[in-house]
């Protein structure tokens, strides 16, 4: 009895310490992860436990000299190093220091991992990832980076200083998400800075839409479809409008007797790159400032999220001192400015993804027919990892087009069709060296030879120098394509679908300082249709860019601070082109009490989303029900198909409002364009109403019923910040959404005697939730307020308000 | 002499769970397993004696933390658990270490009677 009662107990002991010891289905491992000596509550941290818990001297393996680190007050590190090995291994150790585990996260995302650390709910995250061959593309980046000494050397002790850094950290020590979901970092390697890198370009450049552009052109018919997808809009303000003519003999493109596929294709498209990441960039010269210095900005939009993508440094060693905002997981500094230059980037929309039908020869799947032979296919397996069960295998098949991402075992519907996909992304490539370069750039001609290393993603890279100039390149590496080459499904079975080679660096849409000083993009059609080549992108901006430049035309005398205002400019080029339209549809005298109010506000509207205005929640609401109830009930469902854009919409309203395109087929009355925008009006006021009633009676101000929230990357709820308030949209130049919006705005004025840079992002610089520097910049960010950038020329210059200092030698 | 041995027990856990990082459970288990052999002389006491030391060791350090760290992190992990705040999280902590100490010096004692 005595023993069985000892046994009995020992046993529950035993039980209950394996429990508590390790994690149970979503529940953390509660005695590893809830202990207060190790546990998640050692997280936590105050201002002058970040202060007191930093040795002012470490030792660490692997520097050749003495490198200083200060911190200013924003937690901002400022490495100043004697040499590049140290500078580039102390970038590593900082960044690891902040953001591991960020940067491991998103590495394990692109290269299709997440199921090993959550398990199988992220498959078919994972699947996607590795369908779209990111880590293929990362393989042969570093193939390429291993033989040049440069790119190897940058990698490497990189890689280095990360593992410095991990190898020094105890269970403590780990950031709380590897407590939460139980799991320890694996070293760093060079393969995981180009992962980080094909995870940018899968963010920003593998945007396609070919499938749905097929379905569309079959159902519609060539003139209702290009009606309705134009290729270019005359009212547009592209990028780099054509002066006089572009000063080069294009290259021969062959355009061949190919037919585009016939048939409708049921596959179920990829989620697209989110289209409210774009970016507004502008550099205005001298002549058009109030000091006589160029004044550059930039504020790239992407999905609002912590940690911030974004991380602030300054980088020094002989031959470079370079501020700015880095990403975690590559070397140097991204977006920023030396004393001698500064640059910014948008994205450069561009179809640099397309797909081809492949025909296999039987279901081994062993060969494709190519040029009237068989051609032979490769296979990858991909092994998914997943935690706590049996691994996944997916068998992905490559041609010489890239991997057959949709197949008869992804993404179908009702019968199969086998889609592979050549990207440019996938394509070695060294955009590394354009920041190595930019990063130490003099004048124009260095930051000409830094971009012409940068091929995927392409962006339009804004520059600006003390010496006066300002240019704009729309850098990337860009198929050379007959007229519409990859809109449509191609055959894959042809040589003569492949693309005819790349635009040469010099033929790519650029200017350098001119006549209406000033330079600008915002995701708009990189020129006009006087330029020799064919250009794509499904994704066209049209408002933000007409607004800046309408803003830029009419500014003289500029100083920063009239930039910074412009970055959070709130004004609706959209609505006040399309509201006083839609207002005109409306018979008032059949609107009832509660309706007619709503009408006079938006009458009344200054067209601005300001955060505490009401219109702008009605015009919002308006739009989005115009825009589905136009375009979904006559497109249909089941089929993937292409929908017009915001500005095609409004003008084919305005000018066709008889179209029958825009009858609602599922009625028997012919309607038109003005019963559908009455229609839609009235659902917005239900809809609003409806949000009052959950809200308790609570005005639908902009800021409030937008409700901006910034979710933690892991999407962990409580990590995230909700209820933003501020104002804007898409189309707006201040571009912030729901979910995203300007990740970091940028102000710099290139004096001569001292560039000056001013900032902020909606985040802070520790990754930690137990920080407080892990979201403080926020409510400065939104509240449209810049610090000034501590720009340091020497370790030794004396500073206020620095946090702590710290030396790190071998 | 059963509160001596109370805080015997928390500030020897103490000094083995700072030694042994990342081992808190298993410390903890040990620890008490051999407080319970020791000083366990009915089973009862031995539980109370574990019970109380290590809820109360992990549930005032962890309260501690929250409230001199402005509740900066307690909060936010008392969310995911539906927890009103980290006082509460702290209190479970203190519960887990306390119901984990228990059962160990319990058995401890158990073993005891079973030599004796």
């Amino acid at each position: 009895m005595k023993l069985f009662k000892f046994l009995l107990s020992l046993s529950i002991t035993a039980v209950l310490a394996f429990a508590l010891n390790n994690k149970l289905g979503q529940v953390p491992p509660l005695g590893k992860f809830l202990n207060p000596f190790d546990g998640f509550w050692q997280n936590a941290q105050t201002k002058e436990q970040v202060i007191s818990k930093a040795p002012k001297e470490v030792h660490l393996d692997g520097l050749k000299g003495r490198v200083e680190v200060i911190y200013d007050e924003r937690l901002v590190p400022h490495i100043f190093a004697e040499n590049e090995e140290d500078l580039y291994f102390m970038q590593g150790y900082v960044t690891a220091q902040h953001r591991l585990w960020q940067m491991e996260f998103q590495t394990h995302a692109a290269a299709g991992r997440i199921c090993e650390i959550v398990g199988k709910i992220a498959l078919e995250l994972d699947r996607t990832n590795r369908r779209k061959g990111l880590a293929f593309g990362a393989e042969r980046a570093v193939a390429l980076m291993d033989s040049l000494p440069l790119a190897k050397m940058l990698l490497t002790q990189y890689a280095k200083g990360v593992n410095a850094y991990i190898n020094s950290l105890t269970y403590k020590d780990l950031p709380i998400e590897y407590k939460l979901f139980d799991y320890y970092p694996e070293p760093w390697t060079p393969l995981k800075t180009a992962l980080l890198l094909k995870y940018m370009a899968n963010t920003l450049a593998s945007g396609d839409d070919a499938i749905e552009n097929t379905n569309t052109l079959k159902l519609l018919g060539r003139p209702t479809f290009d009606l309705l997808f134009p290729d270019y809009h005359p009212e547009q303000a592209p990028i780099v409008p054509t002066e006089g003519k572009w000063n080069f003999e294009p290259l021969k493109v062959n355009t061949p007797k190919v037919q585009f596929s016939e048939r409708f294709y049921h596959v179920v498209p990829l989620p697209k790159p989110e289209p409210n990441t774009g970016s507004n960039n502008w550099a205005v010269s001298g002549g058009k400032t109030a000091s006589g210095n160029p004044i550059l900005c930039d504020d790239p939009h992407l999905t609002l999220s912590l940690p911030s993508i974004w991380f602030e440094m300054q980088l020094a060693a002989p031959g470079v001192n370079t501020y700015g905002v880095t990403l975690p997981g590559a070397p140097n500094v991204i977006i920023g400015f030396n004393d001698s230059i500064a640059w910014g980037v948008t994205n450069a929309q561009r179809d640099v993804l397309d797909l081809y039908a492949i025909e296999y020869k039987d279901h081994t799947r062993q060969e494709y027919f190519f040029e009237g032979k068989w051609r032979k296919t490769t296979k990858r397996i991909e092994e998914i990892k997943i935690r706590h069960q049996q691994p996944y295998y997916d068998t992905v098949i490559y041609t010489h087009w890239g991997p057959v991402t949709y197949d008869k075992k992804f993404h179908q519907d009702r019968q199969h069709s086998d889609l592979a996909m050549r990207w440019t992304a996938h394509d070695p490539s060294l955009e590394l060296f354009t920041f190595y370069y930019l990063n130490r750039a003099k004048n124009y001609q260095d930051f000409v030879k830094a971009i012409s290393y940068f091929d995927c993603p392409a962006q339009n890279f804004a520059f600006a120098s003390v010496k006066g100039d300002i240019a704009m390149h729309v850098q990337g590496k860009y198929p050379l394509k007959w007229r519409e080459q990859g809109k449509f499904i191609l055959d894959g079975s042809n040589s003569a679908s492949a693309w005819q080679g790349f635009i040469p660096d010099e033929h790519n849409v650029q200017v350098l300082n001119p006549k209406r000083g000033y330079v600008s993009s915002a995701n708009q059609h990189p020129t006009d249709t006087l330029y020799p080549y064919y250009i794509y992108a499904g994704n066209y901006e049209y408002y933000r860019n007409r607004r800046i430049n309408g803003l830029l035309d009419s500014m003289n005398a500029i100083t920063p601070q009239m930039m910074m205002a412009m970055q959070n400019d709130n004004f609706n080029l959209k609505a006040a082109e399309s509201l006083p339209y839609f207002l005109a549809q409306i018979d008032t005298t059949l609107l009832n009490a509660s309706q007619k109010p709503i009408y006079r506000l938006l009458s009344k509207w200054d067209f601005y989303n300001h955060p505490e205005a009401e219109a702008p929640s009605y015009y919002e609401a308006w739009w989005s029900n115009l825009i589905r109830m136009l375009w979904d009930e006559f497109l249909g469902k089941g089929i993937p198909y292409a929908r017009p854009d915001a500005f095609t919409t409004i003008k084919l309203l305005k000018k066709y409002p008889q179209h029958p395109l825009f009858d609602n087929q599922q009625t028997p009355d012919r309607e038109t364009a003005r019963e559908i925008i009455i229609k839609s009006f009235l659902e917005a006021i239900d809809s609003l109403a409806r949000w009052q009633q959950q809200h308790g009676g609570q005005l639908p101000l902009w800021a409030d019923f937008k409700a901006t929230s910034i979710q933690h990357l892991a999407r962990i709820e409580p990590f995230g910040v909700k209820k933003v308030r501020n104002g804007g949209n898409r189309n707006i130049i201040n571009a912030t959404s729901e979910r995203h919006g300007p990740s970091w705005r940028m102000v710099v004025e290139l004096d001569k005697k001292g560039v000056k840079g001013w900032g902020v992002y909606p985040g802070g610089q520790s990754g930690n939730p137990g920080s407080p520097y892990y979201a403080n910049m926020i409510d400065h960010w939104r509240e449209g307020k810049y610090y000034e950038l501590l720009f340091m020329s020497s370790p030794l210059q004396p500073v206020n308000n620095i946090l702590f200092r710290q030396t790190f030698i071998n | 002499m059963f509160l001596l041995q109370v805080m015997t027990l928390a500030v020897v856990c103490s000094v083995f769970q700072i030694l042994l990082p990342g081992n808190a459970v298993y410390t903890v288990s040990i620890v008490s397993l051999v407080f319970g052999i020791i000083f366990g002389k009915k089973p009862f006491q031995a539980f109370a004696m574990g019970f109380l030391s290590i809820s109360l060791l992990w549930g005032v350090y962890a309260a501690w933390i929250d409230y001199t760290t402005d509740f900066i992190l307690g909060d936010k992990v008392a969310a995911l658990f539906s927890l009103p705040n980290g006082l509460a999280l702290a209190a479970v902590t203190g519960l887990i270490g306390g119901l984990l100490s228990g059962c160990a010096c319990l058995s401890g004692a158990l073993l005891r009677k079973l030599l004796a």
